[in-house]
């Protein structure tokens, strides 16, 4: 009897131990989203008819978790895609309008989630975007591969898209990393009042915003390197910034580096006694005509030229106001000598996400 | 005295392999079923693994002491394999019968593996059956080493109706090369507990239930000022990045299961054993996780779920006096599959069969000389779907394999081993090969000082190799068993 007790209870244990949590055997399987793309641009309305083109072999950016793929379009301006994981995608066309290569085409859908075994079917129309201003075209922060913590060689390359000279005089360089202790981030609207909060570097070229002194020629660059000397003496995997085009100098530091031969933005704020360093992976760069220069109230969004954020992941939320740039740019890591470009020069459709990439290494004064 | 110590010492020098296990069968080519061995019997121990036999299978007072050493190396791997594995094992196995209070058994190892140039991947088996990985970007080499400990008791309960236990530890350190230096950190927990009941001195049947409990705790984290970028895999083609300066996840496997076994033993010329089993184990890849609203916490990236069951059948003869028959029977069933948590998708489904029945037979020529021969033939089936990477294999196998042994008594107490094998896999589903052909050669000694301790060395060298291919796989080693009865 008691040899048959615990038999029983044995097996009891044994069929309670075997029968322990399992999940289900999920009914749908990944890998079976489609994504069918019609890709159009608008020429014009005549007569009440409005006549569409097909972009033809276009790229298109495909971005999601699992990072960013670039594909075309074939001749009829379509692209089919299938065998794709379910996520999250913002997909962007773009291509050089076909007889100005001063207009970029861009159309872009942001976070649409397209599921397993479904058709994600979409017509995209492009818009012209005219490169008609100054933007930030690079931003190299990473630093180059080292084992000494140096990042001195980082710099910011500003583009001239347009057909005429622009002036830089006057206009305003800022880091924005300020507004976290209850605020909406770096770079928002904090209060709703029209501005971008968290300046916490100023630097400013010489003059004053609408004189004409320091001119920007038409498709050029401009670098503005936080130190303008052949970094290469120090890290040889660096770079050779001696030929800067402007050099970041604050005169209220003790031991800045200064380039005689180059010419400066001077910092605006006399509680910031260091260079013009920004963060290795994550921040927001903002460039403004200067018009506005109360940097503690905000900077007003109608004076800012551009305004571009980068983030070490892709699960942080963005803080930089959408009116200034609707994403992120995802960075590479630090001291990796990575740089992040615009994909096409100065081509700027206010989404950050899909108008930049990371390059393998910097490349100042040239795309 | 002297001679003996020098002989003993001189073993141990030229020892090079791995698996302490059962050195008399490894020496003659890993025959099993076809000869008579005290470590290969049918019974619910040595077959089932079941710890209540214990009592019964082990009456004598011994103490094991089992270096050994085994190299791998070859280009004829998966993607994700080390090019070569070296491992170096030194254990202990020693059994104290205790009269009525029962049988224990206590085990000790210390490893060191070293596994050389492994393809990015940062998990110790990137081939477990499920489809996530952890990788960086480079090629390095990983080191493990740890201990693992076991310890096994067993004691009549009842009148013919045994109870059985045993635990099992083991601990790997691990750490790459080169970036992003990831350390390891494997642990394994594991318990069976086992019923015997002797229904007559001729029948038997054993019950067993088993826990395992494993974690693989993997950190990259940059040693240098560059920050590690990790690709968390999801399936073969897509991954999803991660990158900080310390990256880490945490792979947790808990199993369970049940197995059962008949032994029977008709006379003292038959031996039959029969054992099943069933185990389902359930994995779960967890990562931190966090966002700007929420802090650190463990998120489960991925799930993966294993169902396996076996049945292994095994039969002796002894048809004339000197002739020995010997055939066996198994099937297993492994079924694994692996979801998105998130999104309860399936990514990865992948299903194994096999069946394979052996014969064999040995014969004992003289006082002297012992020879044997075994066939065996392998069906094996393989479904795998790759959902997420759009692509799905099918594959069936028949496979072949020739075992054959020989032990010669040259003098008294001291043998000499030698065996072969050559086998036929036309459709490898683990590496991927076609018209697979391996050859294993063994060579072993065994010695016997009276009753004081046994020593047996073995020596095995086998090449798998597909066929118009210039690949293969080879491996080296040698074990090494001094068997000590009083201590």
């Amino acid at each position: 009897m008691v040899n048959r007790k615990v038999s029983l209870l044995a097996f009891a244990i044994l069929t309670i131990i075997l029968t322990g949590c399992t999940e289900k055997l999920p009914t749908t399987y990944d890998g079976d989203a489609k994504i069918e793309l019609m890709a159009v641009w608008d020429t014009s309305t005549v007569e009440g008819i409005t006549t569409y083109i097909p972009l033809k072999n276009a790229k298109v950016i495909l971005s999601s978790e699992y990072g960013i793929s670039v594909r075309t379009t074939d001749e009829n301006g379509k692209m089919l895609i299938s065998g794709l994981p379910s996520s999250t995608y913002s997909i962007s066309v773009r291509m050089p309008h076909p007889l100005d290569e001063n207009i970029l085409l861009v159309g872009s859908v942001r976070d649409r989630e397209i599921t397993t075994g479904k058709v994600f079917t979409d017509t995209v129309i492009a818009k012209p975007i005219s490169s008609t201003g100054i933007s930030i075209n690079e931003i190299y922060a990473s630093g180059p591969v080292n084992s000494i913590f140096y990042f001195y060689d980082q710099f910011i390359e500003l583009y001239n898209a347009s057909d005429s000279v622009k002036y830089v005089d006057g206009m305003l360089v800022m880091r924005v990393s300020g507004n976290n202790e209850g605020g909406k981030g770096p770079g928002a609207d904090e209060g709703d009042d029209g501005d971008i909060d968290g300046v916490t570097y100023a630097f400013k070229f010489p003059g004053n915003p609408g004189e004409h002194n320091y001119p920007f020629y038409p498709k050029t660059f401009l670098i503005l390197a936080q130190d303008a000397v052949n970094h290469k003496n120090t890290v040889s995997a660096s770079i050779d910034l001696s030929n800067a085009s402007w050099e970041f100098y604050n005169q209220f530091s003790a031991n800045d580096i200064d380039n005689p031969n180059v010419p400066n933005l001077i910092n605006v704020r006399a509680d910031k006694t260091v260079d013009f360093m920004i963060n290795l992976s994550s921040d927001v760069i903002v460039v403004s005509s200067g018009v506005d220069s109360n940097w503690v109230d905000g900077i007003d969004i109608s004076t800012v030229i551009d305004g571009v954020e980068y983030q070490s992941s892709l699960t942080v939320s963005k803080t930089i106001d959408n009116r200034v740039d609707r994403g992120f740019v995802l960075s590479p890591p630090k001291y990796g000598g990575q740089s992040m470009q615009r994909r096409e020069p100065g081509a700027d459709a206010n989404d950050a996400t899909l108008d930049w990439e990371i390059i393998p290494k910097p490349t100042p004064g040239y795309q | 005295m002297k001679k003996v110590f020098f002989f003993v010492a001189l073993l141990l020098l030229v020892s090079t392999f791995v698996t302490a296990q059962v050195s008399r069968t490894s020496g003659m080519g890993g025959v099993t079923y076809s000869i008579k061995d005290i470590d290969h019997s049918f019974d619910p121990y040595d077959l089932g693994k079941n710890p209540a036999w214990l009592a019964l299978d082990e009456t004598e007072t011994w103490l094991r002491i089992l270096p050994s050493i085994d190299y791998s190396n070859g280009n004829y791997k998966k993607y994700y394999d080390p090019q070569s594995v070296t491992n170096y094992n030194l254990g202990f196995r020693g059994v104290k019968p205790l009269g009525v209070d029962g049988t224990f058994l206590g085990e000790t190892y210390y490893s060191y593996e070293m596994r050389r140039d492994i393809n990015r991947s940062l998990k110790y088996d990137t081939y477990g059956g499920e489809a996530f990985f952890m990788a960086d970007t480079t090629q390095g080499t990983f080191r493990y080493n740890g201990p693992s400990i076991k310890f096994m008791y067993s004691f009549e309960l009842f009148p013919d109706l045994y109870l059985g236990a045993s635990v099992n530890y083991r601990i790997l350190d691990g750490l790459k090369n080169v970036y992003s230096r990831a350390t390891v950190l494997y642990r394994e927990v594991g318990g069976t507990v086992g019923l015997a009941y002797r229904l007559s001195p001729e029948f038997s049947i054993g019950l067993t239930g088993v826990l395992s409990d494993d974690q693989e705790k993997i950190e990259a984290k940059s040693e240098d000022l560059t920050e590690v970028e990790i690709f968390n895999f999801r399936g073969e083609t897509y991954s999803v990045r991660k990158r900080s300066s310390s990256v880490n996840q945490t792979i947790r496997k808990k199993g369970r299961g049940i197995g059962t076994q008949l032994y029977y033993t008709p006379d003292e010329k038959s031996e039959y054993g029969l054992h099943a089993d069933l185990f389902n184990s359930d994995e779960d890849i967890l990562i931190p996780y966090s966002t700007s609203t929420q802090s650190f916490e463990e998120y489960s990236e991925g799930y993966a779920s294993f169902q396996n069951y076996n049945i292994l059948f095994r039969g002796r003869y002894e048809l004339l006096k000197d002739l020995l028959l010997g055939g066996s029977f198994e099937i297993h069933h492994r079924n694994s599959w692996s979801k998105n948590p998130a999104r309860d998708l399936l990514l990865w489904e992948w299903k194994v069969n096999s069946w394979n029945v052996g014969i064999g037979a040995s014969y004992q020529f003289d006082q002297n000389l012992l020879l044997s021969l075994e066939y065996e033939f392998e069906k094996v089936t393989s479904d795998s779907s790759k959902y997420i990477d759009s692509r799905s294999a099918n594959f069936a196998s028949n496979n072949h394999l020739i075992r054959t042994g020989i032990e010669q008594e040259i003098f008294d107490n001291l043998f000499a081993r030698a065996g072969f094998n050559y086998g036929i896999i036309p459709e490898d589903i683990l590496s991927g090969g076609k018209d697979v052909n391996y050859y294993v050669v063994t060579l072993g000694t065994g010695l016997k000082f009276n009753n004081s301790f046994d020593v047996d060395l073995t020596f095995v060298y086998n090449s798998y190799q597909p066929k118009n291919e210039n690949i293969k796989r080879t491996r080296f080693g040698s074990f090494l068993t001094v068997k000590l009865f009083s201590f």
